[in-house]
């Protein structure tokens, strides 16, 4: 895929942002600046969806991980109040740590290599997968020439990917009423019933 | 969109020889046109938000059967000049053991967050807004929750008991409410089929209705929490005076302390103005394009005006209840918002649903592609039953769901009822 002028610009800008922030992120000290870290990579992250109109995916990236997950996180960061850890960048577990991430990084070029195959490193989009053009009519108010982003999703969500929503959903539930169980006391348990 | 954004900008700015002469057309629509417009709007409600402090102040007055402040100009028109003023000379302390950067970097983030919200909501007709995206709705959602990092980061970076404990509770509050506010939305939704902010006028412009009528319920469960949400009285807990100084912003002084206030103030407006898109019709007025045609300047200019008067009513509701109400207790609180809101916003999703369904099978209600089209008895049939079905079941509902909620409130004197089970 070739991008070209202001996509390109933006891509490279987002991307590399998201890379540094993500650095920035494993190496900061201090855990609520790294939290602050992640979320600059979350939303950078959201621009490069944004770039391929996938406006929806962009919002609801935001929505969930910056609006809910992150929250949390800072919420338990300042409850148990993490102090600063000391400023020893390399301790003994660096080298069981670099040869972990040596394997995984030779995993990863490896079948980074074999779906590369036919082109590697090469530019061409792949066949067959073409977005759909959004036909303009005159009846759709502008907004809809952009994407349908949300429609579309709403009823993919609602038949053919039905089931695993619902799975996941269900799984999200069993974690909530766990944790609920495992936060109250025996004592609140006796008087309430 | 290229064509839209030229034929949102007025005719005498698009047709005018100057621009079309030397400035590409395309730097024009995608540039000269939008900044105008940010830089209109900003102004705009910069001045709004300064002198919504003296309308704060004024309306308290009043209420409480003072004068309020006329010192400064007449009438005390000129107080938020001097008040602005005196928050840019004061001096900004930074407590010694804060985080320094994230005690800077909080105030920008909260108002970052309450300014790029302004960007998607329908100000009027066509080129009344800067930008119609998809996912508008959305979009001021998901903004609108990274402003809670701010008011939380703030809190903590002070290093203070005080904000630390402000800040929890503020950021606790908006979470749970943000959840009521999603699901309130949703039933207004239905209606107008799609999340673009202008195209929900738009769509009520086609109904020949507000949505409130539909969806009254909704519309009452949307204002509580987004009182909530924007932590003002009745809810303001997170700067309680009586018991956190003044919450998340204690440390904070001179400039940085008016950036959250304006922040503040501007999720007020932002708040206001999607209950009148979503709710209350946006700027679509019955009969007001009769007056003017649709599409000239007039027309978008009153459509402006139109907006601008209900989100000040709304915004005045606000001021009211803040100096009517006294501020609830923080179980209370987070009482009303998970066991009274929110299942009282699911219930009005799913029953409203049900007859949505029923409509359609009786042929009241016809999906027209991305409109609905509603017959004259579908009217009576929606109005109806959301007054004699929606709301009886919900109160109902609630009642059963929260019988034995005073069981659980520990705090109370008289012991608790053991014996009541068997």
């Amino acid at each position: 895929m070739k991008l070209l002028g202001i996509e390109a610009v933006l891509f490279y800008l987002l991307a590399v942002a998201a890379i540094l922030f993500a650095i920035f992120m494993v190496t900061a000290r201090n855990a609520v600046h790294s939290a602050l870290l992640l979320i600059s990579v979350l939303i950078t992250t959201a621009g490069i969806y944004l770039l391929v109109h996938a406006e929806f995916i962009a919002g609801a990236q935001i929505l969930v991980y910056v609006g809910g997950v992150l929250v949390l996180f800072i919420f338990v960061i300042m409850l148990v109040n993490v102090k600063e850890e000391d400023n020893k960048l390399f301790t003994k577990q660096f080298l069981l740590g670099g040869f972990t991430t040596f394997l995984l990084a030779l995993g990863m070029i490896c079948i980074l290599l074999q779906t590369q195959k036919a082109s590697f490193f090469s530019f061409n989009s792949p066949p067959d997968v073409k977005l759909e053009k959004v036909q303009d009519s005159p009846n759709i108010s502008p907004s809809h020439n952009i994407s349908q982003n949300s429609i579309r999703i709403g009823q993919e969500l609602y038949t053919r990917v039905a089931l695993p929503f619902e799975i996941a959903s269900l799984v999200l539930l069993v974690a909530i009423v766990g944790a609920v169980r495992l936060a109250r006391e025996r004592k609140q348990e006796k008087i309430y019933g | 969109m290229l064509n839209y954004l030229a034929l949102s900008a007025p005719k005498w700015l698009s047709d005018s020889p100057i621009l079309h002469n030397r400035i590409d057309p395309d730097v024009l629509d995608y540039f000269l046109w939008p900044l105008t417009q940010i830089v209109v709007l900003l102004v705009v409600v910069l001045t709004l938000v300064a002198y919504l402090t003296l309308a704060e102040r004024k309306v308290s007055a009043w209420i409480q059967a003072r004068l309020g402040p006329n010192r400064v100009g007449p009438l005390g028109l000129l107080q938020p000049l001097a008040d602005g003023l005196k928050l840019l000379i004061k001096e900004d302390l930074i407590p010694l053991n804060a985080d320094k950067i994230v005690f800077a970097i909080a105030p920008i983030i909260s108002l970052v967050a309450a300014f790029v919200a302004l960007a998607v909501i329908p100000w009027g007709a066509a080129w009344g807004m800067i930008s119609n995206i998809d996912i508008g709705l959305l979009f001021i959602f998901s903004v609108s929750s990274v402003g809670v990092l701010g008011i939380i980061l703030g809190g903590w970076a002070s290093n203070s008991k005080y904000s630390l404990l402000g800040a929890l509770r503020s950021s606790a509050q908006m979470v749970s409410y943000e959840v009521a506010i999603g699901l309130a939305l949703i039933g207004g939704l239905m209606f107008t089929k799609t999340l673009a902010l202008q195209d929900m006028v738009l769509a009520q412009a086609r109904l020949h209705i507000w949505i409130i009528v539909f969806q009254p319920l909704a519309f009452l469960i949307y204002l509580i929490s987004g009182i909530a949400e924007t932590n003002r009285a009745p809810f303001d807990l997170p700067e309680a005076e009586s018991e956190l100084v003044a919450g998340f912003h204690t440390e904070y002084s001179g400039f940085r302390f008016s950036l959250f206030f304006i922040a503040e103030y501007t999720n007020i407006v932002i708040v206001s103005a999607v209950g009148v898109t979503v709710f209350l019709g946006g700027w679509y007025l019955p009969g007001l394009s009769y007056i003017f045609e649709p599409g000239s300047a007039l027309f978008v200019l009153s459509s402006i005006a139109v907006f601008a008067a209900k989100t000040l009513v709304l915004l005045y509701v606000f001021f009211w209840l803040r100096w009517s109400v006294p501020r609830y207790r923080y179980d209370q609180l987070m009482e009303l918002g998970w066991k009274w809101l929110i299942p009282a916003a699911l219930a009005n999703i799913l029953l409203t649903a049900i007859l949505f369904v029923i409509a359609q099978q009786l042929g009241l209600i016809v999906s027209n592609g991305n409109f609905l089209e509603i017959t004259k008895l579908g009217y009576v049939f929606l109005i109806g039953t959301a007054f004699i079905i929606t709301i009886p079941i919900t109160w109902i509902m609630l009642g059963q769901i929260n019988q034995r909620s005073r069981d659980f409130n520990l705090y109370e004197a008289k012991p608790l009822p053991m014996n009541r089970k068997k």
